[in-house]
This record gives structure tokens, sequence and C-alpha cells, in this order.
């Protein structure tokens, strides 16, 4: 690998110039293990959360360490900020990352630890406003949802992390994940602010644009859209709808078991997505004259399926086998389960789905120390 | 099973029923609320997808493992519908 130090022409001894050396790194990798085999990790290694470690990430809130952050009464468990800072740090977080971290975990308690055990498989989209995106470096362009960006990587991570080791919600146990989805690893990015023809998502809530805030939905994972051959609003809007719409996120919803049909409108009361537009997307639209009202609006009319469509699925809620066979039912319960965002790279007609289920939660406003 | 672990909490007698994919989780959650040794019933995966019958088939399961975690072991007067 270009750039790879060369640790092996280092016999052990200790190094005065500061430069690690082997045995440092073996001693490193049998922490790295030690961690593996208490059981702590998402299968991936992470940072030992020795105290003096946990310690420098308090040092960047002025929040006590033994406030509770989120709790989870059915588990008896709660995540202290204390506790927070251990999973930051196992994360592979910078200190300074912290209190957007802690954020997260404050705008994720309202959704509540009890969602993460569900067998769909939950993702917990964390979406980062403001100005606190380029402090930290935070990615909001290309690649937003891959690798190679450890602040969106390790933010993210730590929210998994406490799931898994302060409220034990771990795989085979009471995480009861169906498949899951590697968004459940980490799914966190920034809003691409500057190339949004709109006012960004923390200032649609009433926050100043120079606050830094956290948001967080629940999603099933990421829905890829791919459209580079029309610029006329309606079409790529229409063509996003329908994909919002795909059976096998709406049937199960349309079906016995607990689910309701809403009388004023859509067939399951918490239904929602985050929208995320690519730039390329966002400004053929805007360009058109549309706002993001418009275009809640315009997805929340076309997000649904027909009652015909639905009962060939094997939807069998009582009140769609009554229905006529083109009578169409919207998917959601109101328009503002739809949210949306610009961010990615300004270089293909190309966006995102996060569905899932809502509300979202937060924006939570970012403090720092 | 939480529900199940709180009504015991309050002194109501319950009975958890889970499909028989989730030993896991049962037992755990029983772990977790302070009751290791919490009986619960099992009754074969799937649900969701029956029909009557087949919810019928599940109940007639189920019936025998809550009597017995009740203690309930005079039937009479109970007959099936």
């Amino acid at each position: 690998m270009a750039g790879q130090p060369d640790y092996n022409s280092n016999d052990g001894s200790n190094s005065s110039d500061g430069e690690l050396t082997t045995e440092d790194l073996r001693r490193a990798r049998r922490a790295i293990e030690h961690c593996f085999e208490s059981g702590w990790t998402d299968g991936l290694p992470v940072v030992p959360p020795i105290e003096e470690f946990v310690n420098e990430f308090l040092s960047h809130t002025r929040r006590d360490p033994s406030q509770v952050l989120c709790t989870a009464p059915h588990l008896q468990r709660d995540c202290t900020v204390r506790d927070a800072a251990a999973c930051a740090v196992m994360a592979g977080c910078k200190p300074e990352y912290f209190p957007t971290f802690i954020a997260a975990v404050e705008a994720f308690a309202s959704i509540g630890p009890v969602m993460s055990q569900s067998t769909t498989g939950r993702a917990f989209p964390i979406l980062i406003n403001g100005p606190v995106r380029t402090r930290l470096g935070i990615n909001c362009t290309h690649n937003i949802f891959g690798p190679g960006d450890r602040a969106n990587a390790t933010i993210g991570r730590a929210l998994r992390l406490m799931l898994l080791n302060i409220f034990n919600v771990r795989p085979h146990d009471l995480d009861q994940s169906t498949h899951g989805t590697p968004a459940k690893i980490y799914l966190c990015f920034g809003e691409n602010e500057e190339e949004s023809p709109w006012q960004p998502m923390h200032v649609d809530h009433g926050f100043a644009r120079d606050a830094s805030t956290v948001m967080i939905q629940q999603a099933r994972s990421t829905l890829h859209i791919d459209h580079r051959t029309s610029q006329v609003p309606e079409e790529l809007l229409y063509t996003m709808a329908r994909s919002m719409s795909y059976a096998g996120h709406l049937t199960a919803s349309a079906s016995a078991g607990g689910r309701i049909l809403q009388t004023d409108g859509g067939f399951h009361k918490n239904l929602a997505c985050i929208v995320v537009l690519g730039p390329e997307h966002a400004g053929h639209i805007a360009r058109g004259g549309w706002s993001k009202q418009d275009i809640v609006g315009f997805l929340y009319k076309h997000w649904g399926s027909t009652a015909g469509e639905l009962r060939r699925c094997g939807g069998s809620l009582e009140e769609i086998s009554s229905l006529p066979e083109d009578a169409f039912i919207p998917a959601a319960a109101m328009p503002e389960s739809i949210k949306v965002v610009v961010a990615g790279a300004n270089n293909a007609g190309e966006s995102t789905l996060l569905l899932g289920y809502g509300p979202c939660a937060g924006p939570i406003a970012i403090e720092e120390a | 099973m939480a529900d199940g672990t709180i009504f015991e909490e309050r002194g109501l007698q319950a009975v958890a029923l889970v499909t028989d994919s989730f030993h896991n989780t049962a037992r755990s959650m029983a772990r977790v609320r302070g009751f290791p040794d919490y009986r619960y019933a099992a009754v074969s995966n799937p649900i969701g997808s029956l029909d009557a019958q087949g919810i019928k088939q599940r109940a007639r399961q189920a019936l025998p493992q809550v009597l017995e975690i009740l203690g309930i072991t005079d039937i009479r007067g109970l007959e099936e519908r």
C-alpha cells in the first residue's frame, strides 16, 4: 500500500521518537482480539474503550457523565453520557464528534430501542445539518451511503454499538431481524446544503441556518433511483413515487395482522420515507418551479397502490377486498410522512429512497462544549 | 415476553405466546426482565400467513401449554368451539 509505514524495520524496542513499534502493534492487536472475545464488537474491530479515552471524549461535552440519554424500560437498560462516550470510542470516532453523537442518541431515544428488535431489521439513518458538517468532515456529496468517510462511518457505527453493548440488542438474541441490512452497520450522512436549491432540512424545522442538528428515522434499507434521461419534474417524481410503492413494502402493510387502514388516507399509520434527491435531480425539479412542499404533495398523491394490485399480491385487509379494482389507496397517513433532503454528488441523475417508518426524530440541536 | 413479565410483576397471571422461531429472544427477554425461568407457550411458525383453519390449529397447540402453565387441570365446562 502506498504510504504504508514500515513497522517491520522496528525491532520492538521502545521508540524514543513517538513512532509505533512492532511490539506496540502486537499489543494493540491483542487488545482488539480481547474486544472480539468479550463480545463487544459488531463483527469489525473496535477501539478498546479504556477510561482515559472515554474521559477524553467526555471533555468535549458539558453533560454530566451520569445523565441518561436514552432508556429502554422493557429491557431495563439506560444509556448514559458515559456509556455513549464508550460506544463512540469503540466505533473509532474522534473526540470532537462526541457532541454530534450525543444529539444522535437523544434523537434516537424518541424512537426507542424497542424498534431495533423488529424482524424487519431496521436501520436508523442519521441526517446531519449545519456547519458541523464541514467542521467534522461529514460527507454530504460523493458516495454518501458508501464507505470511506470517518465521521459518517463512525458516528453511525457508534449508534449500532450502543444498541449491541448498552441495550444488549444482539443478533440471534434480542435482535430478531430476519435478514437485517448492511445499513444497520452505519448509515449517517450530511445534507448537501451547498448544492441544494432549497433551504435545508433543519431550517424547514425552524432552526437557524447556522445551527447544527441531527435527525433520525427508521429505514429498511436504501433504495436506488436511477433516471438520467429526463429533466421533467413530474416524470422524475413519478418514477420516485412508483419506486416508493414497491410491492414488498406495501403489501405487508395492507394485510391482516394488526395493520390499521386509515379511514382518511393511507393504509399504514407509520409508513414514512426520506427522499434523498441527488443535486442533479433536485436542480431539474427546482428549475421547474417546484418547492419541497410541492414535491411532498406530489409524492404523497402517487405513493400507494390500487386495490386490485394489492389483492393480487395477497393484501388481505377487509377494507381492500370491497374496493374497486382501480381504487387507489395512498400508502402514508399524511404528507408529513415524506421528507425531502438533497445529498450526494452533483454528477448523475440519481437519488435514493430511505423507506421505513416514522415519525422522524428531531432535528435535535448539537451542543458544543 | 416483556408484557407477560410486566403482568406477573403486577400480580396478574399471564402466559406469553411465541412462535418457535423466537425461543432465543423469548429466553433472553425473560432473563433481561428478571425472570430467567419464566415459562411461556410456543407454537409453530408462521402465524401471519395462516387462514382461519391454520390459526385454529395453532390455538389447539397452545391451549394445553397455557393451561399447564396456569396450573389449570380441571377443564370441565370448556368445550372446543
